[in-house]
């Protein structure tokens, strides 16, 4: 972090400090009925707009005064988790995917995206068998998540299975994000099948 | 002296009855001639010779075929063990066959392996064939200009 950013981050946080005073009494219900002020809402998608454009510091600094000022604010814990993934600090990520975790819990709302979250930064990580695991518990769960959502948890779980060498079950996972319109599920399999391919060829002599 | 001879199986009952065959033999030559007009008593002793002489032939051929059953292979046992930890993670154990029998490895990664002499035992590495020809296909995509369109994280949570 530079000196102006720095600098920015502090002006940022007083202002952020001042507005959440003030916006306490414009609490409103967020995505998963959360009440929380719109001006920690706000500033969410400013942090989100900030990861996007790559300035993961300013974000993470945003995002942890939100956190400062809202700690039960589930959405705040997990875009955080997303941009300290981002920024490759995954062992801070799976921290606030955890504290996000117990937001959810503890809040009782239903999203089955954080186990994608949660699932995708162990495989970065390149622990492959809690990748699966929560990959699993992503696709499997009753609780609500998008079409794509799922499709990108399928083709997530994919990947993890191929670097396993679970051809079978790389191949199923990859139908299943097709079926659900993943639009890289078609690549995927073509790349799979010529595993396939070679595999048999091998095994067959 | 009996008594150890029989206890050494049956070879060595065989000897003992040769033993006891030869006494009877010496006692018979032995003997002040018996006043027996008849011969009996000398055929009586003449007989069980004879007997000794059979059943020490019977032990004997006992003997040697106790001795080539003994002969036949037995099955040899192998204790190895495989520690699953010192494996990277994620990655499975091989799977080994003793024969055509796969080996139970338990969580300690210890098995207790059986094998027969003239059978094989065999690593199937199958998991790491796997997993090698789904790298290469990743490699070969790469060089073609795609990759494995990961899913990701969602952000529009």
């Amino acid at each position: 972090m530079t000196t102006s950013d720095a600098r920015r981050a502090g002006g940022l946080m007083v202002a952020m400090a001042l507005a959440f005073f003030v916006g306490v009494a414009l609490a409103a219900p967020d995505k998963f009925g959360e009440d929380v002020p719109e001006e920690a809402q706000r500033q969410l998608n400013r942090a989100r707009s900030l990861r996007h454009a790559g300035h993961y510091d300013r974000a993470i600094a945003i995002l942890r005064e939100i956190l400062a000022q809202t700690p039960d604010y589930y959405r705040a814990h997990y875009h955080l988790g997303l941009t300290l993934a981002e920024s490759g600090k995954l062992d801070e990520a799976l921290a606030a995917f955890g504290q996000a975790a117990r937001m959810k819990d503890r809040k009782g709302i239903k999203d089955a995206t954080l186990y994608n979250a949660i699932g995708w930064t162990h495989f970065l990580q390149g622990d492959y068998e809690q990748a699966d695991a929560w990959l699993e518990r992503a696709v499997r769960s009753n609780e609500p998540a998008s079409r794509e959502a799922r499709a990108r948890a399928f083709d997530n779980l994919g990947i993890v299975a191929m670097r396993q060498g679970k051809l079978s079950e790389a191949n199923a996972a990859f139908r299943q994000a097709l079926a659900l319109g993943s639009e890289g599920a078609r690549g995927n399999l073509a790349i799979l099948g010529k595993a396939q391919a070679a595999y048999q060829s091998i095994s067959k002599k | 002296m009996i008594a150890q001879l029989v206890g050494m199986g049956f070879h060595g009952v065989a000897v003992a009855m040769v033993v006891l065959g030869y006494r009877q033999l010496k006692g018979l030559a032995t003997a002040p001639l018996p006043e027996d007009p008849k011969g009996a008593k000398f055929r009586q002793l003449v007989g069980a010779t004879r007997l000794m002489i059979m059943a020490s032939l019977v032990f004997f051929v006992g003997g040697v075929g106790a001795q080539v059953l003994s002969a036949t292979p037995k099955p040899t046992t192998v204790e190895i063990h495989l520690s699953p930890a010192l494996l990277p993670n994620g990655v499975q154990p091989p799977s080994v066959m003793a024969g055509t029998s796969q080996v139970q490895f338990d969580a300690n990664g210890f098995a207790l392996m059986t094998v027969r002499p003239g059978s094989s035992v065999s690593v199937v590495l199958d998991y790491l064939l796997k997993n090698l020809v789904a790298l290469r296909a990743e490699a070969d995509a790469s060089r073609h200009g795609s990759q494995l369109a990961a899913g990701g994280f969602d952000d529009d949570l």
